[in-house]
C-alpha cells in the first residue's frame, strides 16, 4: 500500500483544496489592455491649419499628414464633422461649414491632382488614371482658400481617410481623424485724444513747458550806429494729424505816437534805419537765434525762414508743420533806428497763437 | 461436531452454536486487520514521516497559454528536505496517482530550466517533459520556502487547468522518483519526506478595445467661453490712452486642452493698435498705427509708443510662451490686471509682414506644446503707450488666435 491515507477522504480533501487553490491562483482577468484607438490609424502627424478661425469666415485651411505604411492610393476623402473624428461614427455637417466653394493654392508632396468639393462637408482628391504607390514616411500637405467655416464657435473635426480607388470607394487604405477649433475673434480698441501743447517764453532749458523762464525781452537803448536784437522761444507739441500753425499777433515798437518801422517785407539789418523784424533761424547778422529743434518736422513759415532777412506782419504764419509735430522754435527779433528817432521807450507785446488740424 | 454434539447436551442450538462461531471469526478477523494496520508502517516500505507541505502555492508571471513563465513555488516544509520533485501533470494533484500529461495540459519543461535557489533540471522522457528535479536546497521544517523558476517554462498551449505535485526529498533521494513518462502512466516517487500538490490554470487574455477621440479645445473670451472679448486699452471711462501713464487690459482670457500626441501651437495674426480711419495698418511707423513693440519684449515706457502682449502660461506644466510674448519677470500674472500700469512686466507684439509676424498669413506663434495640454485658463494682457506726437483717433485691432494641434 503507498503512504496515503484513505484514498477517498484525501481525494475530497484534495478536490476541495484545488477548487479553492485553483481559484486564488488564477490571474485575476490578464488584462493586456492595449488601448487601440481604431484599426487602420496609419495616417500620423496630422494637423489642420486654420488661418481665420472666427465663426462663419471664410478662411484658408492647410491640411498635413504622414502616410506611415506603404500605400498605393488613388483617391483621398477630406470630411468635415461637428460630433466625432472616429471613422466609424456617423458623420454630422457643421452648420455653415461649406467647403464647395474651395480652391486649391497649393500641395506639397504630391502632384496632378484633382479636388472635387462633394458635399458641403467632403472634399475629395484624386489622381487618374492611374494610383500612386507612396513609400512611408510621406508627407502630403494640401492649402484650400475660400472654406466657410462653420457658423458657432466650438471644436469640430476632419476625417482622412484614402483608398486605392480613384473615387473614394471600396476599403479605407488610411485613416486619421484630427480635431480643431472655431473661436472668436479678439478685438482691442483705444482712443488718443486730441493733444497741443504750446508755450511761449525767454527760454526752454527742456521740451517742457513748464521749464520755460521769462517773458520780458529788454533791447537796452537803441543806437542808430548799431542793431539791437533779442530771442525767445515757442514749444509745441501735438498730435494733430495734419499737423500745426504758429501765428504772430501785435505791432512794432512803439512809444506813444512815435513808432519804429516794422519790415513788411523780408530784409537784412540796417542800423541807423528804422527796422523791427523777427525770423526763427539761427543769424550771423548780427548774431542771435536758433533753428528750430526737436523731433517734430515743423519749419518756419516764409518770410521767417531766412537767415538774416528779417520780418514782421502781424497776424502772419510764422511756422508750421504737416504732421504730429514736437518742436522748439526760437524767435530772433531785430530793432534798429535812424539817427533821428523820437525819444521814448518803445515797447511792444506780441501773442503767438498755436492751432492744431486733427 | 463433536463440540456442537457437546454443547447440544448443554442446550445450545445450532443456530446459536454458529452464531458464536461468526462472531469469533469476525472478532479474529478485525484483530488481524487492526493489527495489520498498526503494523503497515513495519511491514510495508513506506515514507514513515510523510507528511503534507502547507501553505503551498505557485505563482505564474503569466497565465497566457503557450506563454514563456517564471513559476514562484512557495510552500512550507513539515520536515528539513535538500531536494524538490515538482511534477506537473493535468488529472490531478496526488503525488502517486497516475499523471496524464500533454503539451496542451501542463506546462513543457525544457532543458534550460533553472531556479532561483540550487539546481534546477528537467526529469524523465516524456513528451513534453513535465518534472522539474531541484537538487542543492535547504528545507527547514517550519520555515517557508520559495524557489522562482526564472527559465525553460512555458505554458500550456491551451487554457486549461493543471497541477504541480511537488515532493521533497533527503540528499540525493530526489533522483529515485520517476515521472510517467506516457499520459496515465504511474510516477514512481522513490523515498520522498513531504508532499503537496497545488492547482493551477491558464486563462485567456482579456482583450479590451477602446476609442479615443482627437480633442482639441481652445476658446478666447472675457467673461466666459462663447463671449467674444472686447477690450478698451486706455483709461476705463474715456478708454483714452495717455502720454502720462502706460495702460494694460489682462481681461482676455483663453482655454486650451488637447490630446495632440505632438503638441500644439497657437498662432495669432493681426494688426498692431490702427486708426480705424487710416487705410495703411501695416507694419512699421505709421500715422495710423501705434508702434508694435517688435520681436523682443521690453517693458514699458511712458511716453513712447507701444502696443504689447504677454501671454500667461505660467500654471501650465504643458505650455510654454513663445519669447515674443514672454513676460520673464512676472510670468505674465503678478501685478497685472486693467487700468492705469506701473510696473516691470515685459510685452512683445512681431507684427511683421514676414514669417513669424502677425501680419504674416501663418501668424505669430504665441505659445507652443510638445504634447497633450490638460485643461488650462490663461489670460492675454495687453499694454498701451503713445507719444505726444502720437496722432489722434480711435484705434483698433482684431486678433486671431488659432490653435492648430498635431496628432
Amino acid at each position: 500500500m503507498s503512504a496515503q491515507h484513505p484514498k477517498l477522504l484525501i481525494r475530497l480533501r484534495f478536490s476541495a483544496a484545488a477548487l479553492l487553490l485553483a481559484l486564488s491562483l488564477i490571474p485575476a482577468a490578464y488584462l493586456t489592455a492595449p488601448v487601440q484607438a481604431y484599426a487602420g490609424e496609419t495616417l500620423v502627424d496630422r494637423s489642420l491649419f486654420v488661418q481665420n478661425n472666427t465663426p462663419g469666415a471664410t478662411s484658408l485651411y492647410t491640411v498635413t499628414f504622414t502616410i506611415s505604411e506603404p500605400s498605393t492610393l488613388g483617391s483621398i476623402e477630406m470630411l468635415f464633422c461637428s460630433n466625432s473624428p472616429l471613422q466609424d461614427d456617423s458623420c454630422t455637417t457643421p452648420v455653415g461649414m461649406d467647403v464647395t466653394q474651395a480652391h486649391v493654392k497649393g500641395a506639397t508632396g504630391i502632384s496632378n491632382f484633382t479636388m472635387f468639393p462633394v458635399t458641403t462637408n467632403e472634399l475629395m482628391l484624386n489622381w487618374t488614371p492611374t494610383p500612386i504607390s507612396f513609400t512611408p514616411p510621406h508627407v502630403l500637405s494640401f492649402t484650400f482658400t475660400n472654406i466657410k467655416n462653420p457658423n458657432t464657435a466650438g471644436s469640430y473635426y476632419l476625417r482622412l481617410s484614402t483608398y486605392q480607388s480613384t473615387n473614394i470607394t471600396g476599403p479605407t487604405v488610411n485613416f486619421g481623424g484630427l480635431a480643431f477649433a472655431i473661436t472668436s475673434q479678439l478685438q482691442i480698441s483705444s482712443v488718443v485724444p486730441p493733444y497741443l501743447t504750446f508755450c511761449a517764453a525767454v527760454t526752454f532749458p527742456s521740451f517742457d513747458c513748464a521749464t520755460g523762464t521769462g517773458n520780458f525781452i529788454n533791447f537796452g537803448e537803441l543806437s542808430s550806429d548799431r542793431s539791437s536784437q533779442g530771442s525767445s522761444q515757442l514749444f509745441v507739441s501735438t498730435n494733430a494729424s495734419s499737423g500745426d500753425t504758429i501765428q504772430m499777433y501785435g505791432t512794432t515798437m512803439t512809444s506813444g505816437n512815435n513808432v519804429i518801422s516794422a519790415l513788411t517785407s523780408a530784409g537784412q539789418s540796417q542800423p541807423g534805419s528804422a527796422q523791427f523784424g523777427l525770423n526763427l533761424r539761427a543769424n550771423t547778422v548780427p548774431s542771435i537765434g536758433a533753428d528750430p529743434v526737436g523731433p517734430g518736422s515743423g519749419q518756419p513759415a516764409s518770410g521767417y525762414d531766412t537767415p538774416n532777412q528779417y520780418k514782421f506782419v502781424s497776424n502772419d504764419t510764422i511756422a508750421n508743420a504737416p504732421v504730429a509735430d514736437e518742436r522748439l522754435y526760437t524767435v530772433s527779433y531785430l530793432v534798429n533806428i535812424p539817427k533821428g528817432q523820437a525819444p521814448g521807450i518803445y515797447a511792444s507785446t506780441l501773442t503767438y497763437v498755436c492751432s492744431g488740424s486733427f | 461436531m463433536d463440540n456442537l454434539r457437546e454443547d447440544k447436551k448443554e442446550g445450545i442450538t445450532l443456530v446459536e452454536y454458529l452464531k458464536q462461531k461468526a462472531r469469533q471469526l469476525w472478532a479474529i478477523a478485525t484483530a488481524v486487520v487492526m493489527a495489520f494496520v498498526l503494523l503497515m508502517p513495519v511491514l510495508l516500505p513506506s515514507n514513515a514521516s510523510a507528511a503534507e507541505i502547507s501553505s503551498r502555492s505557485i505563482t505564474m508571471s503569466t497565465s497566457a497559454a503557450s506563454a514563456s513563465a517564471t513559476y514562484a513555488l512557495k510552500f512550507t516544509p513539515v520536515s528539513n528536505a535538500e531536494e524538490l520533485i515538482v511534477d506537473f501533470c493535468s488529472n490531478d494533484p496526488l503525488v502517486s496517482d497516475t499523471c496524464s500529461f500533454a503539451a496542451t495540459t501542463v506546462p513543457t519543461i525544457g532543458s534550460g530550466v533553472t531556479s532561483s535557489v540550487g539546481t534546477a533540471s528537467v526529469v524523465g522522457t516524456g513528451a513534453p517533459k513535465h518534472t522539474i528535479d531541484v537538487t542543492g536546497l535547504s528545507m527547514t521544517a517550519g520555515t517557508p520556502f520559495t524557489v522562482n523558476f526564472t527559465a525553460g517554462i512555458t505554458n500550456p498551449t491551451s487554457n486549461t487547468s493543471f497541477y504541480a505535485r511537488v515532493l521533497t526529498y533527503a540528499t540525493g533521494n530526489s533522483s529515485g522518483y520517476t515521472p510517467a513518462n506516457t499520459s496515465g502512466g504511474t510516477p514512481t516517487t522513490g523515498t520522498f519526506i513531504d508532499s503537496g500538490g497545488i492547482a493551477l490554470s491558464t486563462t485567456a487574455n482579456i482583450s479590451i478595445t477602446s476609442k479615443v477621440f482627437e480633442t482639441l479645445t481652445f476658446c478666447v473670451f472675457q467673461t466666459s467661453c462663447g463671449t467674444a472679448p472686447a477690450l478698451t486699452l486706455g483709461d476705463p471711462t474715456t478708454g483714452a490712452l495717455s502720454v502720462a501713464d502706460a495702460y494694460v487690459n489682462s481681461n482676455a482670457q483663453y482655454t486650451l486642452a488637447t490630446n495632440a500626441g505632438n503638441g500644439a501651437v497657437v498662432t495669432m495674426t493681426g494688426t498692431t493698435l490702427c486708426r480705424s480711419s487710416g487705410a495703411n495698418c501695416d507694419t512699421g511707423a505709421s500715422p495710423y498705427t501705434i508702434s508694435a513693440v517688435g520681436t523682443t519684449p521690453a517693458t514699458s515706457v511712458v511716453g513712447s509708443e507701444q502696443f504689447g502682449m504677454c501671454v500667461d502660461v505660467a500654471g501650465s506644466a504643458a505650455l510654454a510662451a513663445a519669447s515674443t510674448y514672454d513676460d520673464t519677470v512676472n510670468s505674465c500674472n503678478s501685478g497685472l490686471t486693467t487700468g492705469i500700469y506701473t510696473g516691470s512686466s515685459k510685452f512683445g507684439f512681431n507684427d511683421a509682414a514676414s514669417a513669424g509676424g502677425t501680419n504674416n498669413a501663418g501668424g505669430s506663434t504665441v505659445m507652443t506644446s510638445t504634447g497633450a495640454v490638460p485643461s488650462y485658463t490663461g489670460t492675454f494682457s495687453f499694454l498701451g503707450n503713445i507719444a505726444s506726437t502720437t496722432e489722434a483717433g480711435i484705434y483698433t485691432t482684431s486678433l486671431n488666435m488659432v490653435a492648430t494641434g498635431t496628432f
